[in-house]
């Protein structure tokens, strides 16, 4: 078993305090007695390897990892820019169990912040998303979240495509659940799908509800694309966010009305 | 060949999009804490001044250290705007903060609130100069208002949110959530309709039906 493996998933810690409290009075690991500077170099070393392995780079190296977290979380050069020392410790106050292995928690967090700059600045391709490629597990890509604006007219007027997203509207509202009509008014109108009046309107916790959302969305683009299948994509995209915005609407009418002490906006 | 301004923003919503990425495949499972969150707070701290970067105290085992710039002392608490965990600002009420440190790049606007001084740790982590703290009001007023800043400010912020199955939305209610962990808010019994003033400011739209995006 290599010894990173053995050190996932929680188990003892594997510093001791004394190292913690010599490292946070030195300015870093290498001013530090050499017991305590090889012990925080082990440690910075299993969860570097940890991180690279989640994130699929099991075979990456970087020379030091320890000075990869401290470079990270220093804010500037100043004993002041290492107050993020203050935070580790006081992250300590109140818990329970092993002190050291409350400050390797702590650590670890950081590590997890240092190793995606690290991947960030190294890994560029990482970072190319093309154009027409979906996103995450959705099916819309980088273009239909930031629509060019010359394309959502092509040659159809924007009237056009009022009409026609009203009237695509009325049908689809008919066959939407009480949860998605709640879903369409919130996202049209600034209401965050983890607000308690949403919570309690659904009876379901926000991870369902962006699942849910997310169906109806790709739901509503389906349908669109079915009903109109040659038309220009920059028409698509404007009728798909015009269609939707028309479904908040009717939602909003058929959840609030006969309500007026409800404050609409 | 400058590019234009969509492609300025469909660039950076791309790297933000894959850091994102890169997040969550390197977050760990959560693990059952037998620690309590640490709720001891001393009396004893130097007050913040406008200008200050200061750290909030913990709050529990899941979230990692939390930066915020001190925009003024107001009677209703020490007026705060944190910082971003992204290397790129992820919506309009997120700006780069023109701080080069990795955990001071994105100050997020949207997310500003007023809390008590002995939420931070004392001591300032480092303070930014009149002019910046001056440009950072200006962009936080303008974010809260719903309203364009000035076009050489403007170009410090994220891309716009238009599309109903955004992403980006998860993420807000994440960061919320993450702030409110540190500084509690006090909700008062609310039935209305309203919409959440803070996630108006993140999208850049002032209120329903401004013809901003949706």
């Amino acid at each position: 078993m290599v010894e990173e493996d053995k050190n996932d998933g929680g188990g003892g810690a594997m510093t001791r305090a004394e190292d913690w409290r010599a490292w946070k009075k030195a300015c870093a690991a290498d001013l530090c007695p050499a017991e305590t500077a090889a012990s925080l170099r082990r440690f910075g070393a299993v969860r570097f390897a940890g991180c690279v392995r989640r994130a699929g780079y099991a075979s990456l190296t970087t020379r030091d990892p320890w000075h990869l977290v401290e470079t990270y979380s220093q804010v500037n050069r100043t004993r002041a820019g290492k107050r993020y020392k203050d935070w580790l410790f006081a992250r300590t106050e109140g818990m329970v169990g092993d002190w050291a292995a409350c400050v390797e928690g702590g650590v670890s967090l950081l590590m997890r912040s240092a190793v995606r700059e690290f991947l960030r600045c190294e890994h560029a391709p990482l970072f190319m998303v093309s154009l027409d490629q979906p996103i995450g597990n959705g099916s819309f890509s980088l273009a239909d979240l930031l629509p060019e604006p010359a394309d959502r007219r092509g040659d159809v007027e924007d009237g056009e495509i009022e009409t026609l997203a009203a009237r695509m509207a009325d049908t689809m509202a008919l066959s939407l659940s009480r949860t998605d009509l709640v879903l369409l008014w919130a996202r049209t109108h600034g209401i965050s799908f983890a607000d308690p009046k949403v919570a309690k309107m659904t009876r379901q916790g926000k991870t369902m509800l962006y699942a849910r959302f997310q169906e109806v969305v790709e739901s509503v683009s389906r349908t669109l694309r079915e009903e109109l299948p040659r038309e220009d994509a920059g028409v698509m995209r404007d009728l798909l966010m015009k269609t939707v915005m028309q479904l908040g609407v009717m939602a909003r009418t058929k959840l609030f009305s006969g309500k007026p002490a409800l404050s609409l906006l | 060949m400058n590019p234009t301004p969509i492609e300025h923003h469909r660039r950076h919503l791309a790297e933000w999009l894959a850091e994102r990425a890169l997040d969550h495949q390197l977050a760990e499972p959560p693990v059952p804490s037998t620690s309590a969150p640490p709720l001891r707070y001393d009396g004893a701290q130097s007050a913040p001044r406008p200008g200050g970067i200061h750290l909030a105290r913990p709050s529990g085992p899941a979230w990692g250290p939390v930066y915020v710039l001190v925009l003024e002392i107001a009677e209703s608490g020490v007026l705060v705007v944190p910082f971003g965990r992204y290397a790129t600002p992820a919506v309009p009420g997120e700006w780069h903060s023109g701080i080069d440190a990795a955990p001071l790049r994105v100050l997020c606007g949207w997310n500003s609130r007023a809390v008590a001084a002995a939420r931070l740790l004392p001591g300032a982590v480092k303070r930014v100069g009149v002019k910046a703290l001056a440009e950072h009001r200006l962009l936080c007023e303008a974010v809260g208002a719903g309203v364009p800043p000035a076009a050489h400010l403007a170009e410090r912020l994220g891309p716009p949110l238009v599309h109903p199955a955004d992403p980006r939305y998860a993420y807000l209610d994440e960061e919320r959530e993450r702030l409110d962990d540190h500084f509690p808010v006090v909700r008062e019994q609310d039935d209305s309709a309203t919409p959440s003033r803070w996630l108006l400011a993140a999208e850049g739209r002032p209120r329903y039906g401004s013809g901003h995006g949706l």
